[in-house]
């Protein structure tokens, strides 16, 4: 369905933010994992005609995104990383007007269509007020509520559950599952969970380059057995981070916990089931390894 | 800490790009005004460029700008840690508040001081620019800079940044501080127009926090020497100013800025909590998958119009926009002043103008902070990503936003129509004229700033974000300033601009409705290119570079937009060519300086022939018929002339009339030769030279007309209703015609011209047989037919003999049977008229049917003027007297023989209503009759002063019917007027001040200098003295035409009936420039014993001496002095003043007491409370007890 082809941004002062991507991607929950300053947003901007690109095509269902934006927006939705608000206006009336925006011209329809998603969103109770004085998950939720306007073929969320109490945020992944079979959702964010639960395929963007791409258990599945574990104290770890492949380290009960990549066991260390996030780090890892090479 | 948060505001200020811009601001502005010729802030003339005065004019005026760049400072560093939302993490430091708060507040205040400190800086770098006239220049010097800067800015800044820096302490919101700031200028404002009398300013000149009002007063008076050479000290009102104004900045500061209290949070509002509402559970059912419709572009703009209207008519911008702008009317309107203080009828036409005048700057203003505001709104409320990437088409994201400011823009003219037609209610004037305010405030101002919008919206559309665009957007308007300077006069070449609307009531809109429908179809064909060429380059997210977006123009603007940018070039380039063809080539177009360049070579060809003799009309028969609706004149003139000169004339220059063609100029014996189109000139020769005393026939004929449209320089005399125009507009001219030398010795500098000479000297017999009209008018036989269509009438001098009706048109037959300079004018109008006879004589009034307040007034001054005149200085040569009005284009009044044409600008729309004011109706109705004694029974000779002749002696004759009507302290008002404006009028000689008697066409000598002066000798040698004198003079003179008087005439008829030390004085006022300076500086009242009251009064006096350029030096004064006691304030026409006691007592140079005894105890006390003498301040003439 959407297809990204060798898709290259360089900005202005030099920041490579995108170094030819390619992706294919169909029907269905796709997530996009990578640290902060990886290009996620920009790929997002991209894709959902915000941005041109130095080089590179974008097609989504035979429409030429960066040559027929006009035709993409009809079928998007878009839940920018960060956004404010209109002042002086009640989430109703903006939900309205974007709704008119998006197209939605009948006008029993998208009273329906306002109504419903204030409600899947938990604002109806909050319709009235204006957006500009709602808390940050609130904010957040009517993002969300405006990004499915007019049930988009399309529809690319960065970082949607930034600022939302778990509960939210599993009701928010419900929605999306439940509306996410026959369109094409791109879930851009840094936490892996929200991939794992969610993403039937997902890819890792590292410094402006796909790292990796897959469905999440076959990628899980292949790094089985090559991940160890081992708990010590501060002082250790600071040692064996100088040694071994270290991907990942955290603390649990003031203990540091270190995941190691080898294909043998370190000594001292145990093995460990892969999960997504060893995936995820050590797929950086790689690239660190590579750009120092 | 104080030091330390001064360091940080520093940093803090010195990185934020608001502050470099208006560094920048504050440096161009005065750079410009000082290189700038068309930017002039206080120099001209003879006052430099760099001159002490020039630079404190323009501290002084930009201090008013710099109140903003200080709010802006200052609440930022006030709010600064809410609004950052670093107050919580502020608060918990610790912190000694006193340190704390001042060290901000000090930091902000030298922040102002150093953005301001721009402005002697881009002075003296502009002075130093090595292109500028040198001899416009004087030596600079640092006190020059930094007097009025320490003085006046520094004051000035400290006063608002208290201010504001308490109320921002009190508020803890900006916008506050900005209402703040506008109260204050609003309250500048209204105070400056309130307090606007000559006994008032005193008060005004110290309730201004910027002290400009102050700097005026302290300078009123003074001359381009003084201009030059004194750099203002602390002093008289800047002192008192400055005191009091400190005072209260530091006031405010301690009391309300909160130095003391300790840092702490903003209360927050508590907001109240939303109750759990249940949530039907019906509505989760709810299909939220409606699809988009797609291309539904016209409910998308029609939401998305009404919604950017309904966020910016509800912003609180909006709001105080309009409060702004609301005040500022009211206070213009407050007060709409004529002549001499005294206010006109609130008229339509008039408040357009004044609404007009108020928002012009204030629109470039408004525009470029909404174009910004509303384009770059998204993007600045964060909404950018989510609302482009919805699917709307450029154009109505463009169009939509276009038309919230075209809502601004046209709210702010409906708002002053609204408050315009209030004032006017409250005026009680009730002729509301809606479709004018409609047509005159939407079409003529609005329509162009639209279109300005439109350039803002594409400079916007094309900048990477707001800033740049309304830096581009000033900075063009500052680059436009200057097209004048740069030779691009032509409207054409303006954006949105076109022919200024100069409205009247009798002629209408005139032509300016053609030239507005032209220009503004021309501009808004562009602004169609430019709107194509807006949403097209539209941009969609946070940073599409301009090249992105020119790849996708094409797509974004669609076989339709191609369609429509293309129809609008081609449009823009055919009107282009319409109005070039119109008023380029059918028309002609002069710039200023190519008007002044070919006023220059006309000097140089033709100054050789100025002497040259050529024939002088004595006799006129006019044959003229009018087309008024077609604006066409077919004169045909049967003339006689005569040589005047001791020599055969073989030929002589030609000047044709403007707009005419076929003209023709039959003498007999002669022939026109060919037209020389540069000059529009053509000689004429005589086969047989006209023999000196040789009287011949001919004939003048012109026909007047017009074709197509002009850009400027339209024709003001013929016009559809109101045609007023002179012989000397109508036909060819002779002789070599002076007026077309250019006075402004700079301009003449620039092109080689010798310095002029405004005058030939009184003592030059040869032109004591010249006119004063100027060479070759003289007295002549007059008779005139003239005809008009059937709904408007002709006038011309004369009695009319018959009138009669032909194929449609009227016929009027007018004969002159008394002498009359050949200066006479052709009238046509539809107006209404008031007849009366009086002693024989007919008075006429032809006005317009909604002016009909003074019509009465002005015959009762035709009547007590005629009476008065007749019985003092001689028989009036005329049996009628006919008053016209004529459209405003012109505003003056003019005698010719028994006609006097009255603009509708003055007199008849003046409103009277309340007694105190000064009646200029009744004065200017008496110096017009005035005129039919001085200038047309009583000549003056083509030399210096020749215009005291005709001017001053009308205006004593008129003050003299003044005080008959009104007494003589309401005529102290009317001369303390003359004073002040003759004290003014000197302070821009643009030459050099002459004493009366030589005065060279100076209208502050003849007119306002002259009534002082005759007021004054008719209080020494009494009325009926003086009036003996000038009835001699004009026994001497009347009708002569062999030799014509001059001023020393005059003088000698003065003193013939004067005393020894009387002519002493009247040496003293007509052949120097003297001036007075007296005082009462103390009075006491002690009451006796037998209920009298001894007075005791401290006058002092002096006397000076000026030359031609101000400086002055110190006489011997030793005169004798009224000294009155008024029973209440004598300023105050309504109280009645009664003099309790009036007295001449003799007063010498320096101070004097005076003791008297009074029968009951004064309320005021002065020294020449009548003002006899040319002092140079009455303000301490009269001193309260």
């Amino acid at each position: 369905m959407l297809t990204i082809q060798a898709i290259t941004k360089t900005y202005p002062n030099g920041v490579k933010a995108l170094n030819g991507v390619n992706l294919s991607i169909e029907k269905g929950l796709f997530g996009l994992l990578g640290p902060n300053g990886a290009g996620k947003s920009s790929l997002m901007r991209t894709i959902a005609t915000l941005q041109q690109p130095d080089s590179g095509s974008i097609t989504f269902d035979q429409v030429d995104v960066l040559r027929q934006p006009n035709e993409l927006r009809q079928r998007l939705g878009y839940l920018p990383q960060e956004f404010g608000v209109y002042p002086r206006i009640s989430a109703y009336d903006l939900l309205d007007h974007l709704a008119i925006l998006k197209g939605i011209d009948n006008k029993g329809q998208r009273k329906e269509a306002v109504d419903g998603l204030l409600a899947h969103t938990n604002l109806f109770q909050h319709r009235k007020k204006a957006v500009s004085g709602f808390s940050g998950g609130m904010r957040q939720r009517f993002g969300i509520a405006q990004a499915l306007l007019g049930d988009p073929d399309l529809l690319i969320v960065d970082e949607p559950t930034a600022g939302l109490d778990p509960e939210e945020r599993n009701r928010f992944h419900n929605l999306l599952v439940s509306l996410g079979q026959e369109k094409v959702v791109i879930l851009s964010t840094h936490i892996v969970d929200d991939v794992s639960e969610l993403c039937a395929n997902m890819a890792v963007l590292g410094n402006g380059e796909i790292l990796l791409k897959g469905n999440p258990l076959t990628v899980t599945e292949e790094l089985n057995g090559q991940i160890w574990r081992k708990v010590v104290s501060i002082e250790e770890a600071a040692e064996i981070e100088s040694q071994l492949a270290v991907i990942s380290k955290r603390l649990f009960a003031g203990r540091t916990v270190l995941h190691v990549l080898a294909s043998e066991a370190p000594a001292g260390f145990d093995s460990t089931p892969a999960s997504l996030e060893d995936v995820y780090f050590s797929s950086l890892h790689r690239s660190r390894l590579v750009k120092q090479a | 800490m104080m030091l330390s948060m001064l360091n940080f505001e520093w940093r803090y200020f010195s990185r934020q790009p608001s502050f470099i811009v208006t560094c920048m601001v504050f440096f161009l502005l005065p750079f410009l005004a000082m290189v700038v010729d068309q930017i002039q802030i206080g120099s001209g003339g003879n006052v430099l460029f760099n001159s002490p005065y020039a630079i404190s004019q323009v501290l002084l005026i930009l201090g008013i700008f710099g109140m903003f760049m200080v709010v802006n400072f200052v609440a930022n560093t006030a709010t600064r840690n809410d609004t950052s939302l670093m107050a919580e993490i502020i608060s918990t430091k610790p912190i000694k508040p006193f340190g704390y708060n001042l060290g901000r507040f000090l930091g902000a205040y030298l922040m102002c001081v150093f953005v301001f400190a721009m402005v002697p800086l881009g002075l003296f770098l502009g002075s130093i620019m090595p292109w500028l006239d040198s001899e416009r220049l004087g030596p600079n010097s640092l006190a020059m800079y930094v007097m009025p800067f320490v003085i006046f800015a520094l004051p000035t800044l400290f006063v608002l940044a208290a201010l504001f820096y308490a109320a921002a302490q009190r508020f803890r919101s900006t916008m506050a501080v900005y209402l703040c700031a506008l109260g204050l200028f609003i309250a500048y404002v209204v105070a400056s127009q309130v307090f606007n009398e000559p006994d008032q300013r005193s008060i005004r000149a110290l309730v201004d926090p910027f002290a400009l009002n102050a700097f005026s007063e302290h300078t009123r008076y003074w001359t381009a020497f003084e201009k030059n050479t004194l750099v203002p000290g602390l002093d008289g009102f800047i002192l008192h100013n400055r005191l009091i104004w400190l005072a209260v900045g530091t006031i405010a500061l301690f009391a309300g800025g909160r130095l003391f209290k300790p840092l702490a949070l903003q209360h927050a509002k508590t907001k109240r909590k939303a109750l759990p509402e249940a949530v039907p559970a019906t509505i989760l059912q709810l299909n939220i998958r409606h699809k988009s419709a797609g291309g539904s572009g016209f409910h998308q703009f029609i939401s998305r119009t009404a919604f950017e209207v309904k966020q910016v008519v509800q912003s609180p911008a909006f709001l105080i926009l309009l409060l702004f702008s609301c005040f500022q009317l009211i206070a213009s309107f407050f007060r709409i002043t004529g002549m001499f203080g005294t206010p006109n009828w609130p008229l339509t036409q008039t408040m357009v103008s004044l609404i007009t005048g108020q928002f012009s700057l204030m629109f470039i203003i408004v525009i470029t902070y909404y174009s910004a505001e509303i384009v770059w709104r998204e993007r600045s409320v964060g909404m950018g990503d989510i609302v482009d990437s919805m699917p709307v088409h450029n154009l109505t994201f463009w169009l939509s936003k276009l038309l919230s400011l075209f809502v601004v823009i046209i709210s702010l003219y409906l708002l002053g129509m609204g408050v315009a037609i209030v004032s006017q209610l409250i005026d009680g004037y009730s002729h509301l004229e809606i479709g004018q305010y409609l047509v005159s405030l939407l079409y003529f101002d609005a329509l162009p700033f639209c279109l300005l919008g439109v350039f803002a919206f594409f400079l916007q559309a094309l900048s990477p974000n707001k800033y740049i665009g309304m830096l581009l957007f000033v900075g063009y308007f500052f680059v436009s300033l200057t097209f004048s300077q740069l030779g691009i006069e032509h409207s054409m070449f303006n954006f949105a601009d076109a022919p200024r609307l100069s409205y009247s009531d009798l002629n209408g809109y005139g032509w300016y409705l053609t030239t507005q429908a032209w220009f503004m179809s021309y501009w808004l064909a562009l602004a169609v290119l430019l709107g194509v060429i807006s949403y097209g380059l539209w941009q969609r997210g946070p940073s599409a570079s301009l090249s992105a977006r020119f790849s996708m123009l094409r797509y974004q603007i669609g076989t339709w937009g191609t369609t429509i940018a293309l129809v609008g070039a081609v449009a823009f380039v055919s009107l282009a060519g319409v109005i070039y063809y119109n008023t380029k080539v059918i028309n002609t177009f002069y710039g200023q300086e190519e008007l002044l360049d070919l006023r220059a070579d006309y000097e140089k060809t033709y100054s050789g022939f100025e002497n040259d003799p050529f024939p002088t009309i004595v006799s006129v028969d006019l044959n003229v018929d009018m087309f008024p609706a077609q604006r066409r004149i077919e004169a045909l003139a049967n003339i006689k002339v005569v040589n005047r000169s001791e020599q055969a004339i073989s030929r002589f220059l030609v000047n044709l009339p403007q707009h005419s063609v076929d003209e023709q100029v039959l003498i007999e014996g002669g022939s026109l030769g060919e037209v020389d189109s540069k000059f529009n000139t053509a000689w004429f020769e005589f086969t047989q030279p006209l023999a000196p005393g040789e009287e011949r026939k001919g004939k003048l004929a012109v026909v007047r007309r017009h074709v197509g449209f002009k850009n400027s320089g339209e024709d003001a005399t013929l016009v559809k209703n109101g045609t007023f125009i002179d012989n000397f507009a109508l036909f060819p001219t002779f002789g070599v015609n002076i007026d077309y030398k250019i006075n402004d010795r700079h301009e003449r500098r620039k092109r080689d011209l010798e310095p002029l000479k405004r005058a030939f000297d009184l003592e030059d017999s040869s032109h004591y047989s010249e006119n004063f009209f100027g060479k070759g008018i003289e007295f002549i036989d007059f008779s005139a037919t003239l005809s008009t269509s059937d709904d408007q009438f002709a006038i011309a001098p004369g009695y009319l003999e018959k009138t009669w009706q032909q194929d449609g048109r009227n016929y009027y037959r007018y004969v002159m049977d008394s002498p009359m300079v050949n200066f006479y004018s052709v009238m046509l109008a539809k107006l209404d008229s008031k007849k009366a006879v009086h002693n024989g004589v007919n008075i006429e009034v032809y006005y317009h049917p909604t002016h009909h307040w003074n019509v009465d007034r002005m015959i009762q001054g035709a009547e007590d003027s005629l009476d008065y005149f007749q019985q003092a200085f001689g028989p009036y040569q005329h049996r009628q007297l006919r008053i016209i009005e004529f459209p405003g284009y012109r505003g003056f009044a003019q005698s010719f023989a028994n006609t006097v044409p009255y603009s509708e600008d003055i007199g008849f729309i003046t409103d009277l209503r309340d007694p105190k004011d000064i009646d200029p109706v009744y004065y200017v109705t008496a110096h017009e009759v005035a005129h039919q004694w001085w200038g047309h029974q009583l000549g003056a000779a083509n030399v210096q002063g020749s215009a005291i002749l005709s001017e001053t002696l009308s205006q004593y004759s008129a003050l003299m019917v003044m005080k008959k009507q009104y007494g003589e302290t309401r005529l102290r008002k009317f001369l303390t007027y003359e004073l002040d404006r003759y004290l003014r009028g000197r302070t821009s000689e643009l030459l050099e001040e002459m004493p009366l008697m030589r005065a060279e066409g100076q209208a502050y000598i003849h007119y306002q200098k002259g009534s002082v002066v005759m007021m004054a000798l008719e209080h020494e040698l009494g009325e009926a003295a003086l009036n003996l004198a000038l009835h001699n003079l004009l026994a001497e003179f009347r009708f002569r035409e062999d030799l014509y008087p001059t001023t020393l005439d005059l003088v000698r008829h003065l003193n013939s009936v004067a005393n020894e030390a009387q002519q002493a004085l009247i040496q003293e006022l007509f052949a120097q420039i003297t001036l007075y300076d007296l005082r009462a500086t103390k009075v006491e009242a002690t009451t006796l014993e037998d209920g009298k009251v001894q007075v005791s009064l401290t006058v002092s006096a002096a006397q000076y001496s000026a030359d031609g350029k101000g400086q002055e030096s110190e006489q011997n004064f030793d005169k004798e002095v009224e000294i009155a006691f008024f029973s209440a304030d004598p300023n105050d026409f309504s109280a009645d003043a009664e003099v309790i006691l009036q007295a001449v007592e003799h007063i010498k140079s320096g101070e004097t007491v005076l003791q008297f005894t009074l029968d009951k105890l004064p309320a005021y006390a002065g020294i020449d409370p009548f003002v006899r003498f040319i002092d140079r301040d009455t303000g301490n003439n009269i001193i309260k007890l």
